[in-house]
């Protein structure tokens, strides 16, 4: 099955108010008209089985909540090369979305690139809206992730509209 | 007298921790402690009650397609509609579960088990052609050995060949795990959060294309448990063979059957494909189960509500640092007492009923080892079971499919009732699950959801009686403290997996500064 080369997965719980940040942008992007080469999904709490999602792509940009030890609301880009597998959730063990990564590497269908867009989140805890300090972000992500596509070599067609 | 403390234990989304005392060389005592409040009930309240099919599948990241499942079933309970489901909807439903139970159990043994028997690191020297061994041996070269550490050193017995042989399947399920979701996409349409199970049925419509495409998929899924899984099993049982008696914990067994066989309102009535019931290792005879039996107890939990309550009057009402508590978790009983839930749980009351093909399987496993039906009450019994079932369910998976009939319907309509209450109890991969819910003025009231970890990983009950976890390990011979690799093999084989809540990436002992965007 060929896959969509550039993929937008947003991660997170949106039953846990800032966590669900990733979520959120991909129903927000999804209004508006994209080009065929890249696919919006929702990863919802799922990590691990995101394996057969994220595989054979050209890029893969994530969206999720990151604690950095920064201000709500501060943004990060990075790689997955940029911080440790087994560092990189609150338990030890916990086979996230960076854990799918280096187990596509070991398949030998790592994407060609990855780069995660993250938003460090005020408020964890059970609801389903965003704190005001990380929706308000929202317009900003997308032009991140947006400007992650141009990077792909891909031109985004001019009129993208809002439905 | 020493203390192992095991933080987390789940080598998936989780926070369990155990803590053996440990006297002699012999647990003395065990906890189980749920690290995590657990309370999206509390969302749930006023909310439409259709709502709850999409938010509960949101609460765990690893059995999603079990929460949509349970709550369907309560759903149509309460609007009234559990005998109006068309056959198509109750055999698509029993297709998308299927898909998950066959992921989540090759899941649980390569990925969250294996590495605790098998020992990657005889691929250190691989010099075949193998791809996936070749990327395996890359991958500790460049001493990149997650997700392969942490683990326990010096208990790894298995012949170098079925070590290399076992890695190398330990790739090859992922593959077969993608298309396990494949799979379940056709008539979930969504992988995870599938947006097709609602009450009444299913959305997704049947046709000739989608059943071919269901079998050409399962058919690839089913040659890997029969020629792979099973026999990767067995071989970790050869040589393991003393896992028949260590772990067996508690002894009772209850299982609230799973795979909707027919439309019979009355879920305590109902056909299912695993048998509803109870079953007690002391004389291995069918018992019935009555869901008015089940309550969940708090005196040992962080929670103020009241304690011995029935599920649909359940509370969740945190009291955190309550004196003498030690877990998020509650104690569920059943009649007041201790039982196991789980893949084992299921087969037992399957084997005792004299269901097929379950106990020409266990038979078969039996026979092998030359060990009688009480050996199953076992860590290795545990992971036996779970096999036997991820070929039971996919052998039946093929037969369910071709019993689809196209362009008929898929759903019965429904009206929200004014008020109501309903139950909806399956079996998810890792046991009993239940959801419970009261509507009033057409809103959700109350919802309580009693989950398999629940059951196997709660702590002391009201009386001071341990959980079945800590059953499980109380008693266990350590013989290295400083690598109890007894007390994982003993958890894991239950398959804990625990509220799964929180997905926000925390890169700990990295500084984030320098990625910082304006």
């Amino acid at each position: 099955m060929k896959k969509i080369p550039i993929l937008v997965l947003g991660v997170g719980n949106n039953i846990q108010m800032d966590d669900g940040i990733g979520v959120h942008v991909i129903e927000e992007m999804k209004k508006n008209l994209l080009p065929e080469n890249i696919e919006l999904y929702d990863g919802g709490t799922a990590g691990y089985d995101l394996l057969g999602i994220i595989d054979g792509r050209k890029k893969v940009i994530v969206i999720d909540a990151v604690k950095g030890q920064h201000p709500p609301g501060t943004l990060y880009k990075f790689s997955p090369d940029d911080i440790p597998a087994e560092n990189s959730y609150d338990s030890l063990h916990q086979l996230g979305i960076i854990e799918a990564l280096k187990l596509a590497e070991l398949q030998n269908k790592a994407p060609g690139q990855t780069i995660i867009i993250g938003v460090e989140p005020e408020k964890i805890d059970w609801g389903l809206t965003l704190t005001s300090v990380v929706k308000d972000k929202i317009p900003r992500i997308i032009e991140m992730v947006m400007d992650e596509i141009d990077i792909a070599g891909n031109t985004i067609s001019s009129n993208i509209s809002n439905n | 007298m020493g203390k192992i403390v095991i933080d987390p234990i789940t080598r998936i989304e989780g926070h369990l921790k155990i803590e053996a005392t440990v006297e002699g060389g012999i647990v003395k005592e065990a906890k189980s402690s749920g690290m995590l409040f657990r309370g999206f009930e509390q969302i749930l309240k006023n909310r439409d009650p259709r709502d709850a099919q999409r938010i509960t599948q949101r609460i765990c990241g690893v059995c999603p397609t079990a929460h949509s499942t349970a709550s369907t079933l309560n759903l149509d309970s309460a609007f009234g509609i559990a005998d109006k489901i068309p056959d198509n909807g109750r055999i698509l439903r029993n297709l998308i579960f299927g898909s998950n139970f066959l992921q989540s159990h090759i899941l649980h043994f390569y990925h969250l088990t294996a590495l605790d028997y098998v020992d990657v690191t005889a691929v250190a020297d691989y010099s075949g052609k193998d791809p996936h061994l070749l990327q395996v041996k890359k991958f500790i070269e460049g001493g990149n050995l997650a997700p392969f550490v942490p683990r326990y050193e010096g208990d790894y017995r298995l012949p170098k060949e079925v070590n290399v042989s076992a890695t190398r399947n330990y790739v090859e399920a992922l593959d077969i795990r993608t298309k396990c979701h494949e799979l379940l996409a056709i008539f979930g349409g969504h992988m995870p959060h599938n947006m097709s199970m609602m009450p009444g049925g299913v959305t997704e419509n049947v046709s000739v294309d989608k059943i071919a495409d269901f079998r050409w998929k399962l058919e690839k899924i089913r040659h890997f448990i029969d020629n792979v899984y099973i026999p990767d099993v067995l071989a970790v049982a050869g040589v393991y063979s003393d896992y028949f008696s260590i772990g067996s914990g508690v002894g009772n067994f209850l299982a609230y059957g799973v795979f909707e066989m027919d439309s019979e309102p009355d879920l305590t009535k109902r056909k299912r494909f695993f048998p509803q019931g109870l079953v007690s290792a002391k004389d291995l005879k069918p018992g019935k189960f009555d869901p008015a039996k089940i309550t969940e107890h708090v005196k040992h939990s962080w929670f103020k509500s009241g304690s011995d309550l029935h599920p649909s009057v359940g509370e969740t009402e945190a009291q955190p640092g309550k004196k003498g508590a030690y877990s998020w978790i509650k104690s569920p009983r059943y009649d007041g007492k201790v039982y196991e839930v789980g893949p084992l749980a299921r087969q037992i009351n399957a084997y005792v009923r004299g269901y097929e093909p379950t106990v020409s399987l266990v038979n078969s496993v039996l026979k092998k080892f030359k060990a009688s039906p009480k050996a199953l009450v076992s860590t290795l019994g545990r992971h036996a079971a779970r096999a036997i079932e991820a070929k039971i369910v996919a052998d039946a998976m093929a037969k369910w499919a071709m019993e689809l009939k196209p362009g008929e319907p898929v759903h019965a309509d429904f009206e929200i009732p004014e008020s109501g209450e309903g139950m909806g109890l399956t079996g998810a991969p890792r046991g009993a699950l239940g959801h419970w819910i009261t509507i009033k003025n057409h809103k959700i009231d109350n919802y309580q959801a009693v989950v398999p970890t629940t059951w196997n990983g709660g702590p002391r009950d009201d009386k001071g009686v341990p959980g079945p976890f800590e059953q499980a390990l109380e008693g266990t011979r350590v013989r290295d403290e400083k690598n109890p690799f007894e007390l994982v093999r003993i958890v894991r084989s239950f398959d804990p997996c625990l509220a799964c809540a929180i997905h926000v990436v925390n890169p700990k002992g990295t500084e984030m500064g320098k990625f910082v965007v304006s």
